[in-house]
């Protein structure tokens, strides 16, 4: 064996150019598969890293009028719709994929809010104290709610990070913001634990993240009455154990406030919105594409196939003296036979190497040029290794068969 | 008896026609003879020693060689009778060009299955014995003719056959060379080694012990 990957390396060697050429289709077909394998991994990691870093494993369960999310701010609270109660929580809290719930009520650019005389665009939030847990946000400056702030309901507020470009270079922890006519005594700042910049490539993109990544102005939930004059949270958040209780988790604490509404009314219900099914679809969405780029690039490996087949078959009428000698020396059939598969194969494992290198080299290039992440798979990069040795070894049986039924005298008398 | 012929018949198929070449052959050779095969072209000598090299089966008779039959055996069983018992050395030397005098008379120990450490110091020794220590390392572009021919001698010779089939060794080589292939073939005849040689020049053939003529396919 070690005899056969000597000589085959040897006759490999000693016709570059034309065993360069015979490699180049497997080159092409092996560099575009590890190139797209590369961009398929980088993006869905990169999907699943954003979902990870990003909301911490949170789904949001809203609730929706119809099919638009309800809005209390120019109507009354519906009849009838049960309220959110602490055994609500704690129903939500016994599911088993469920870490935490919290309750919040949210409006999103809702205009009036002002630091001085400068507007502010942020979403307000009406939280309880499972919030920052809940959401993985860290206090950074100041201090957080104390569960007297949230119970007496003080006239204080907690902004998100992004917001303190509008205090210059002062420490916002002291200042006052005039939230729609109440001024709120700002106490401290909070910022995401886990670090994230999402790259937006597509709109899609941009509507998975913006609910994840809008920066907030939080006050105690007692508060949200007294300026929005309701007190029914639209939101319940729900921490999952892991990425992949998600879904399950949405699910199940959609269907458990669900059921509780039975009869209180037919135009609202919750609605889970699980940032891991949109992942998933826009994984789909990408991998299908990428799935007949694999086709194409597979052609080009049976091309790359055929060319070796036809270079060995080359290689064996110009050395029909070799295998002639070999024969009468006494090398059996089987051993022809492997020399010359050996050399099939180790002509387009090199070739596969070279084109796993110009794959990697690709997918770099791709990252760069077209702004798409990509992930080197080590799985993908054996695979096309083997399998175009596999290609080698298969194409390169009839050439290789032909060499081992030579007949000596023959073979000998060949010039 | 090395060799047993009896009634070894040889034609080849011609497309439409059976083309006979070999018409009821019977030889005999002991061990330790040094036979000279003589002919003219077409005579159907060459045909006669592909037959005793094992490379080639006759169409009807029978071939025994050291006792044993030799027809109807299969293909991977005659490329071991031919590496253990048989030494080839051929006109054109037939050595491999890419690869060194010491790798070339190392490749019959290859299909032997001897070691690779075992194969070098053998080679090495076969080619120390035909005069060519110093060439050891040269590939066969950079000897003369009668330098490739010692080395087809000593791979010949590498696994210690009983029998050595020469076809036409000095005819590609000059006369200086040729008689050193003579002096080879003389020492390994005294040595004991059957050997079997076809020339048509009758001062090489002088070298064996007894010569036959062969002409249109029958002994004469």
């Amino acid at each position: 064996m070690l005899e056969n990957i000597r000589l085959s390396l040897k006759g490999i060697w000693s016709h570059k150019m034309r065993s360069f050429l015979t490699m180049l289709g497997i080159i092409i077909g092996i560099a575009a598969i590890i190139a797209i394998v590369s961009t398929i991994k980088g993006t869905n990691e990169q999907i699943k890293n954003n979902l990870i870093g990003s909301g911490t494993n949170t789904v949001t369960v809203q609730l929706y009028q119809d099919s638009w999310p309800a809005d209390f701010s120019y109507q009354d609270v519906p009849e009838g719709l049960p309220p959110l109660t602490p055994e609500v929580r704690e129903q939500i809290l016994a599911l088993d994929e469920v870490e935490s719930v919290t309750f919040v009520n949210r409006r999103d650019y809702s205009g009036n809010i002002f630091y001085g005389d400068t507007s502010i665009d942020a979403s307000i939030y009406g939280i309880d104290s499972d919030y920052f847990q809940t959401s993985g946000l860290q206090v950074t400056k100041g201090r957080g709610f104390s569960q007297s702030d949230l119970t007496t309901g003080k006239a204080f507020a907690i902004i998100d990070e992004s917001f303190t470009g509008t205090f210059g270079n002062e420490n916002p922890v002291g200042k006052t913001l005039d939230i729609m006519g109440t001024p709120f005594i700002i106490i401290g700042v909070v910022s995401q634990k886990s670090k994230f910049e999402p790259v937006i490539n597509s709109i899609e993109d941009y509507y998975m993240y913006m609910q994840n990544t809008a920066g907030g102005i939080y006050i105690p939930k007692q508060m949200w009455p007294v300026i929005f004059k309701y007190d029914e949270p639209e939101y319940v958040i729900v921490k999952a154990k892991s990425t992949d209780d998600m879904t399950q988790a949405g699910k199940k604490t959609q269907e458990l406030l669900t059921k509780r509404m039975s009869g209180a009314s037919d135009v609202y219900k919750y609605q889970a919105n699980d940032l891991s099914d949109e992942a998933a679809q826009i994984q789909q969405l990408s991998s299908s594409t990428n799935t007949m780029l694999i086709g194409i690039a597979s052609i080009s490996l049976l091309v790359g196939g055929i060319g070796v087949m036809n270079i060995m078959l080359v290689s064996v009428t110009e050395r029909t003296r070799e295998i002639g000698l070999k024969k009468a020396l006494g090398a059996r059939k089987r051993r022809i036979l492997g020399q010359f598969l050996t050399e099939a194969a180790m002509l387009s494992m090199i070739g596969g190497a070279i084109g796993v290198i110009l794959g990697i080299g690709l997918s770099r290039v791709i990252s760069v040029l077209a702004g798409v992440p990509v992930a080197i798979s080590t799985p993908a990069i054996l695979i096309s290794v083997i399998f175009s040795m596999l290609i080698g070894i298969i194409f390169g049986l009839v050439p290789s068969i032909k060499a081992s039924n030579l007949n000596p005298i023959e073979a000998l008398r060949y010039e | 008896m090395i060799v047993e012929l009896n009634k070894i018949n040889k034609s080849y198929d011609e497309g439409k026609q059976l083309v006979p070449v070999l018409f009821d052959i019977d030889l005999q050779v002991k061990e330790g003879e040094y036979l000279a095969i003589m002919g003219p072209s077409g005579s159907g000598k060459s045909t006669l020693m592909n037959i005793i090299g094992c490379l080639d089966v006759p169409t009807s008779g029978s071939y025994l060689l050291n006792g044993e039959e030799i027809c109807g055996r299969s293909d991977s069983s005659l490329s071991v009778i031919r590496n253990k018992t048989i030494g080839f050395v051929f006109q054109n030397f037939n050595l491999l060009p890419r690869e060194s005098a010491l790798e070339n008379v190392a490749l019959p120990m290859l299909y032997a299955g001897v070691h690779k450490k075992e194969r070098l110091e053998r080679a090495k020794e076969a080619l120390t014995q035909v005069g060519l220590e110093d060439r050891m390392y040269f590939k066969p572009t950079a000897l003369s003719s009668g330098q490739k021919q010692r080395v087809a001698i000593a791979r010949a010779m590498v696994l210690k056959p009983a029998l050595l089939l020469a076809d036409e060794p000095t005819g590609a080589l000059d006369t200086a060379s040729g008689e050193q292939v003579m002096d080879i073939f003389q020492k390994l005849n005294e040595q004991g080694v059957t050997i079997i040689m076809i020339t048509h020049e009758p001062e090489i053939a002088a070298h064996a012990h007894r010569q036959m003529m062969i002409r249109d396919g029958r002994f004469v």
